[in-house]
């Protein structure tokens, strides 16, 4: 009786029924498609911003050198403190989460045709994955403590003329050694100006085993702020984190940016729709008085009349919510097409999430004409007009 | 025909926001099977004294004891109940629901005092003459087919107590008759009736009538 009672009264109101659905499925919209795009985007563009390369870098507990390998002059390399390798195994086994890629640098000075220049030894393999933007001519040298092979900047190249395959000597306080250059790495940065060796060889030829002087970072921002990262760094490593500012500092405040703007817009519409969900189920439940006061005369008790004031709710938000869902995930794909120039992976929760704020949206707004409907006096309703 | 009684109404006031005197300290007794017609002019405090009766209302000052139960100690979803369980309504603007037909209306009733029972829903739509308006909406009722309706709504529980308000305010001389016809039938099978009414015709078919003026009692006969 109550499936047909609810089903007439919704049926006798559809006009004012779909006004009121057409704003949840306004706000449904917006919501599933900016939890889509939201959840989408921060994969999306998590990996665009991956092509940047690293956003912190890890420096000696007692050193003050400034924070990136740009900022490197050879004056400041001289320093006491330096970092253990031993602590980057708590990067490599995944111990502090959000590391998406990590390279270390040994920095020491050799002289080449009676000029200084600087000399990285880094891990070839991981500068790659961390730097997948620098553009290498040639081959990236492999890793290990035997290898001659090297990468040198582009400046460096053109200053003395050399070029992928050419053998060169550098002099290192004494030792000299001979060196294949496998390719030239074209950065735009401080990096044209230096020679990259492999960390072993740089640590044997400086007699310094076991030691970095800097670690590059690339940390994901998804799941907390870089800030955070860094603390835990400093608390576990005895390192300063320093975070890198350009890249990281942009990208979390872009996406934060764009992520308060959503909720913004998502909270109006859903402000919205509850007050049409309201003044709808207000209109209603004044339309009805008399039928409300006849119910109650009939003996109904007030969760009957309750039942089919929320029922009423829960279609407009059922149908706003489930059509809502559809077009917001419409809007969402066609949004990421023409941003990303690519669809987005379906994010599964946002269905019942949509469905179930609608439903939240439609209950909450109702509640006060429910309290209204239940307040009714028959006594007043059924008096004569 | 009465053996007992069903109400006792003892010094009964109803004020209206604390100074209008609807109702002043009215006694009245209604025996089991009794059938009551309250009369008089308009405002005299007719419809204030069915409203205490059936519970929809409570009086300001007095006892009201129907079936025993003291009605004025009664919280309101023990009033709501025992209006589902006692009491059968008639009213002169019929209230039926607008989207429900005729059959769906009497089944209100039954749903919210139990459940629904479609079966016995058309029997006392038949036994009201309208067995060949079942899914006839109430705009496509007729005024006294409507009420008839209201009728077979309002019986459908068994109720001790039929109360009904103007029942042939609206209605035409035959409708008329064919509705006091069902009274008569209710008050054949037993049922207490108390109708307030207007018309000299209608009250005359009571057992007793009750003159109201001014909120108090001029007279019965
Ligand atoms: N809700 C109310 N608020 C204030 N006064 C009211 C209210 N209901 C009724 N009254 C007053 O109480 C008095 C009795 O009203 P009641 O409706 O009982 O009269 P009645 O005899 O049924 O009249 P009628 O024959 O016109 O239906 C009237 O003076 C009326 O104005
Ligand atoms: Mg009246």
């Amino acid at each position: 009786m109550l499936k047909r009672i609810i089903t007439k009264s919704l049926l006798a109101r559809k006009r004012h029924l779909l006004v009121a659905s057409g704003a949840v499925l306004l706000a449904a919209t917006l919501l599933a498609s900016l939890v889509t795009l939201s959840l989408g985007m921060k994969a999306q563009a998590g990996r665009a911003l991956e092509a940047y390369g690293a956003n912190m870098v890890l420096l000696p507990e007692a050193t003050s050198l400034p924070a990136g390998a740009g900022g490197l002059a050879f004056g400041n390399i001289v320093s006491e403190g330096y970092i253990s390798e031993e602590y980057l195994t708590l990067l490599e086994s995944g111990q502090i989460k959000d590391v998406k890629a990590y390279t270390p640098y040994q920095y020491t000075v050799a002289t080449y045709q009676g000029q200084k220049v600087v000399v990285a030894g880094t891990l070839f393999d991981r500068l790659r994955e961390l730097a997948p933007y620098w553009q290498v001519e040639g081959e990236w040298p492999a890793d290990g403590k035997g290898t001659e092979d090297i990468l040198i900047g582009s400046k460096v190249a053109q200053k003395f003329g050399l070029a992928t395959g050419d053998r060169l000597r550098l002099d290192f306080a004494g030792t000299t050694r001979e060196l294949t250059i496998a390719g030239v790495a074209d950065v735009g940065g401080s990096e044209d100006n230096q020679v990259f060796v492999s960390l072993g060889t740089a640590q044997f030829l400086s007699g310094r085993a076991g030691q970095v002087d800097m670690v590059q970072v690339r940390a994901s921002t998804e799941n907390r702020p870089l800030s955070e990262i860094a603390a835990e760094m400093e608390s576990n490593l005895r390192v300063k984190a320093r975070v890198v500012s350009q890249v990281a500092e942009a990208e979390e405040t872009v996406l934060f940016k764009i992520e308060l703007l959503m909720a913004l817009i998502t909270v109006l519409t859903v402000l919205a729709s509850g007050v049409a969900v309201f003044s709808t189920l207000t209109g209603s439940v004044l339309e009805r008085v008399k039928e409300i006061g006849l119910m109650k005369a009939l003996g109904a008790k007030n969760s009957r009349i309750a039942v089919i004031f929320l029922a009423e709710a829960w279609a407009i938000g059922l149908a706003g919510g489930l059509l809502g869902n559809i077009v917001g995930l419409g809007v969402a794909q066609a949004v990421a097409k023409s941003v990303f120039d690519s669809y987005l992976s379906p994010q599964v929760p946002v269905i019942p999430l949509t469905v179930a704020a609608a439903l939240a949206i439609a209950t909450i707004a109702a509640l006060g004409p429910v309290r209204k409907a239940i307040s009714v006096d028959p006594v007043v309703t059924l008096r004569g007009e | 025909m009465s053996n007992g009684t069903l109400i006792d109404i003892k010094g009964v006031s109803k004020f209206y926001n604390g100074k209008v005197c609807a109702l002043d300290k009215i006694n009245l007794a209604i025996g089991k099977g009794e059938w009551v017609s309250i009369m008089g002019p308009s405002g005299s405090g007719k419809t204030t004294l069915l409203n205490i009766i059936s519970c929809l209302d409570r009086p300001s000052a007095g006892l009201v004891i129907v079936g025993g139960a003291d009605i004025g100690r009664l919280d309101h979803t023990e009033l709501t109940r025992f209006r589902r369980e006692t009491v059968g309504l008639i009213f002169q603007q019929f209230h039926l629901v607008p989207y429900l037909d005729a059959l769906e209306n009497v089944m209100l009733a039954q749903y919210f005092h139990s459940i629904a029972d479609e079966e016995e829903a058309r029997q006392a739509l038949e036994r009201v003459g309208l067995g060949d308006r079942l899914r006839h909406m109430p705009s496509q009722l007729s005024g006294g087919e409507q009420q008839r309706a209201c009728i077979a709504r309002a019986l459908i529980n068994q109720p001790k107590l039929v109360l009904a308000d103007e029942p042939t305010g609206n209605l035409d001389q035959k409708n008329e008759e064919l509705v006091m016809e069902l009274f008569q039938a209710m008050h054949r099978e037993g049922h207490t009736i108390v109708i307030v009414t207007h018309d000299p015709d209608v009250g005359k078919l009571a057992d007793r009538r009750v003159y109201l003026e001014h909120g108090s009692i001029r007279s019965i006969e």
